[in-house]
């Protein structure tokens, strides 16, 4: 049958809403994460140190630890730190440093998630002792393929307090003084085939003697060798100095830790029905032209605390906590971003989430050194739009 | 084992039955049945059908209607009946229908003054899908096709109960208890590009009605004696309908469930609304028949009756309430050739019924009316000792209106009565 059904029961609407504030806040970078490893200087930012934590137990066998090695029947014959270069060529092979923390009794030298240039100092850095230089080295995976290393000697770490259960099994790689080219490695990120992660790797003889009471006797020798792999890894990133853009409009950028807070307050007097069903939701954020970006991925996600942000603020730390389950994510495109925040609103209206605004941050693939910069409210035309497509009965 | 087979055979017969009887409904109807609570039934069993009543006048037998509580205590067996009805609505929109059964009822007599029956029997139904034409929606330099659809199904049914006695040596009276129960299930769909939006409702009804029927033998005498009925009804406790109202989603795998793929999803949507509605269906009724004998077993009807809702509905629950029915007015003029008591032969046993009515039904929305005209036909044959008796009706109209031109309408309907001796004191064996 056919009716004219205009008055229906469920009604299509739409709205464009403004009014978004958003504030800028810096952490110090968060890149524990990241699949490449750095060290020296870029574009402003230096990378001083890397840290690795080894692995306790041996990738071959948990019945291998760190500290079988101490056992008298071990004979070590050589061990390497090994980590894979990112490069294409070998003309000037670089020699760095290798260092590990004998005076630490425990194993909090450092956490690849929290640990940063402001909580890792030089005096951390200071408190390391050294261990052996390596450089630079090519070597054929195939009969095509080369690739490059560092191999650092590493016999000294098992006749030292390094295997010692009690102790922390953490590293830290520096590039000689007066070097601040910029080197990259592959992380334990990049590969989980491991075939590129850094990792100790220990050359030795077991010897075996038929009656265990009396080592005078004949004795049978294996000769073996374990590896272990970092479990945890981290550039020390020093950002650089602050510009104008980066606190006047809303910014982000992995580099430099830049996040920014977004309220949207109307949302508190919006009074849409209960049921109402989103079909749409897109914040548009257009960007201060920058013709460096190429591209840029960012999630928003909806706070979880009340955040009082006036202005552009420096924090240790970031403790504004996000709803886990309602990421969204936007990339730059046309010189806008757009978050489809469909499934915040949707929470938002069924009262499920308060209304504590969004917190913007960038994605962990971006470049380290991009920020991009939005308009903020204030913009006479390019300010931040809320595009809600919705059905309700 | 053999004393399973027939047994076996009904249950059988039963199945099919009830598995018929619910496919049949799964028909569209009239638009009417669209529109506020749905289409009112007003003939529940064949003997009326055919004689286009509304249930006052004696249909069935000489002075018994099984719709008429007042006329029971002329039978002269318990009867336990049961009626078929199918409906079909033929339009320039289209051909609808609806079947399914209309009626059951228990009825006996207790003595010869009263008499004592209940039975069940639809109030309204509601068996429709409607769609609407495609509407374009402008935003954002982007055009949206959306079209609306409302697919729904359900309606208010009757439980009733009626005691039948004297109130003096020509009058009588019977009163009756409606208890009023029922549902709806609604479904309104939006359609947005690929995107389909559902909204589920439901509606579930409850209230109750008083009749007191009414009949005077003061006239039946000479040559043309008459029998006077009255009915006149109204509201015990006004309907109430708890509304259930489900989240809309979008239908993002178009299965028509609501799953875990669609949107928004199921784990996050807050409790169904349930709101109650109070008032929303406020009858009253009001009707009166002439029963001319003309000669042995020949008679002429005449059946004037009103019906009227006052309730109050709300908008929102029903969008298409501007041409909800809220009064209805019938006049039918019918004869009936009925059978004697004792009958032997086949063409005593049979019985003829035909009638002619105009109604008007007058919309919720001011000056809109529809009108409807047309005849029926039906004959009955009595059959056992008991007088059993089966009965097949023949209606058709045309109705005419704002909203509605030359609508034909036809109604078929079967019924079947049969009898049983009750509160009869056996002789000893």
């Amino acid at each position: 049958m056919h009716a004219d059904l205009s008055d229906g029961e469920l009604d299509l609407a739409v709205k464009e809403l403004y009014g978004i504030d958003g504030v800028t806040y810096q952490i110090p970078p968060s890149i524990g994460n990241k699949t490449r490893l750095h060290l020296g200087t870029d574009e402003g930012f230096n990378y001083k140190a890397l840290l690795f934590k080894s692995s306790f137990i041996s990738n071959e066998s948990f019945y291998w630890t760190l500290s079988s090695f101490l056992d008298s029947t071990v004979h070590i014959d050589s061990a390497f730190f090994t980590i894979n270069v990112h490069r294409d060529t070998l003309e000037t092979p670089t020699t760095f440093e290798l260092y590990y923390f004998p005076d630490n009794a425990l194993d909090s030298i450092f956490s690849e998630a929290e640990s940063n240039y402001l909580n890792f100092t030089d005096t951390e850095i200071a408190a390391a002792s050294f261990v052996s230089n390596g450089t630079e080295e090519s070597y054929a995976v195939d009969t095509i393929t080369t690739q490059y290393r560092v191999r650092f000697p590493a016999e000294e770490l098992f006749d030292s307090t390094f295997a010692d259960t009690s102790l922390n099994y953490s590293l830290l790689l520096t590039l000689p003084d007066g070097d601040d080219e910029l080197h990259t490695f592959y992380s334990r990120e990049y590969d989980y085939t491991n075939v590129l992660t850094p990792k100790l790797e220990i050359y030795f003889r077991l010897f075996t003697y038929p009656d265990s009471a009396d080592t005078s006797q004949d004795v049978n020798i294996d000769t073996l060798s374990r590896s272990f792999y970092v479990s945890q890894d981290l550039s020390l990133l020093v950002p650089p100095e602050l510009t104008e853009q980066d606190t006047a409009f809303v910014s982000i950028g992995r580099g430099k830790g830049l996040r920014s807070v977004i309220s949207m307050d109307f949302l508190d007097t919006l009074q849409l029905p209960n049921q109402t069903s989103f079909d749409k939701a897109e914040l548009t954020f257009h960007i201060v032209p920058d013709t460096n970006i190429a591209s840029f991925s960012i999630w928003a996600a909806p706070l979880t605390d009340t955040v009082s942000l006036s202005s552009f603020k420096t924090f240790e730390e970031d403790d504004f906590s996000v709803e886990g389950s309602m990421y969204s994510s936007g990339s730059v495109l046309n010189n806008k971003v757009v978050f489809n925040i469909r499934n915040f609103l949707q929470n938002q209206n069924f009262e499920n989430v308060d209304n504590l605004g969004l917190k913007l941050y960038a994605n962990i693939n971006n470049n380290l050194q991009t920020d991009v910069h939005f308009y903020s409210a204030d913009h006479d035309s390019l300010y931040p739009k809320l595009f809600i497509q919705y059905v309700a009965p | 084992m053999i004393h399973y087979i027939p047994n076996y055979l009904s249950n059988m017969w039963l199945r099919r039955f009830i598995i018929f009887s619910i496919i049949s409904f799964a028909y569209g109807q009239s638009i009417h049945n669209a529109y506020g609570l749905g289409l009112i039934s007003f003939n529940h069993n064949a003997a009326d059908a055919a004689m286009s009543s509304r249930g006052i006048i004696p249909t069935l037998n000489q002075h018994i209607s099984l719709s008429n509580p007042v006329t029971w205590n002329n039978l002269k067996f318990a009867y336990l009946t049961g009626n078929y009805t199918g409906n079909e609505f033929t339009s320039d929109d289209g051909e609808n229908g609806l079947t399914g059964i209309s009626s059951a009822q228990f009825a006996v007599p207790i003595g010869e003054k009263y008499a004592w029956g209940f039975g069940v029997k639809p109030l309204f139904n509601q068996q429709y899908l409607i769609e609407d034409d495609q509407a374009e929606f402008y935003v954002q330099d982007d055009t949206l096709i959306t079209k609306r659809s409302v697919d729904g199904s359900g309606g208010i049914s009757i439980f009733y109960t009626a005691l039948r006695f004297p109130v003096s040596a020509m009058e009588n009276i019977a009163i009756e208890l409606d208890i009023l129960f029922g549902s709806l299930r609604k479904d309104s769909k939006l359609s947005i590009d690929q995107s389909v939006y559902h909204f589920f409702q439901r509606h579930l009804y409850s209230g109750s009605l008083y009749k007191i029927h009414f009949s005077s033998a003061r006239l039946n005498s000479g040559k043309y004696p008459l029998n006077i009925y009255a009915t006149f009804g109204g509201v015990l406790n006004s309907l109430k309908l708890k509304h259930h109202s489900f989240q809309p989603f979008e239908d993002v795998n178009l299965n028509g469930y609501y799953d875990g793929e669609d949107n928004p999803s199921p784990a996050i949507i807050p409790s169904i609304e349930i709101d109650i509605y109070d008032n929303i269906f406020k009858p009253t009724e009001l009707g009166i028949g002439f029963d001319w004998t003309l000669n042995s077993g020949l008679h002429m009807m005449l059946e004037m009756h009103n019906w009227q809702d006052t309730g109050k509905k709300n908008q929102t629950l029903y969008p298409l309430l501007s041409h909800y029915v809220n009064q209805s007015q019938q006049v039918s003029l019918s004869f009936a050739k009925f059978s004697p008591e004792i009958a032997f032969k086949l063409s005593q046993k049979m019985q003829y019924r035909g009638g002619i009515y105009l109604r008007t039904d007058k919309m919720e929305e001011k000056g809109f009316q529809v009108n409807e005209m047309g005849i029926s036909l039906g004959f009955g044959i009595k059959f056992g000792v008991a007088n059993n008796q089966i009965d097949f009706a023949y209606r058709h109209g045309i109705r005419s209106g704002d909203f509605i031109q030359n609508e034909n309408i036809q109604l078929f309907t079967v019924g079947l009565q049969l009898g049983d001796l009750w509160f009869v004191k056996r002789r000893p064996k």
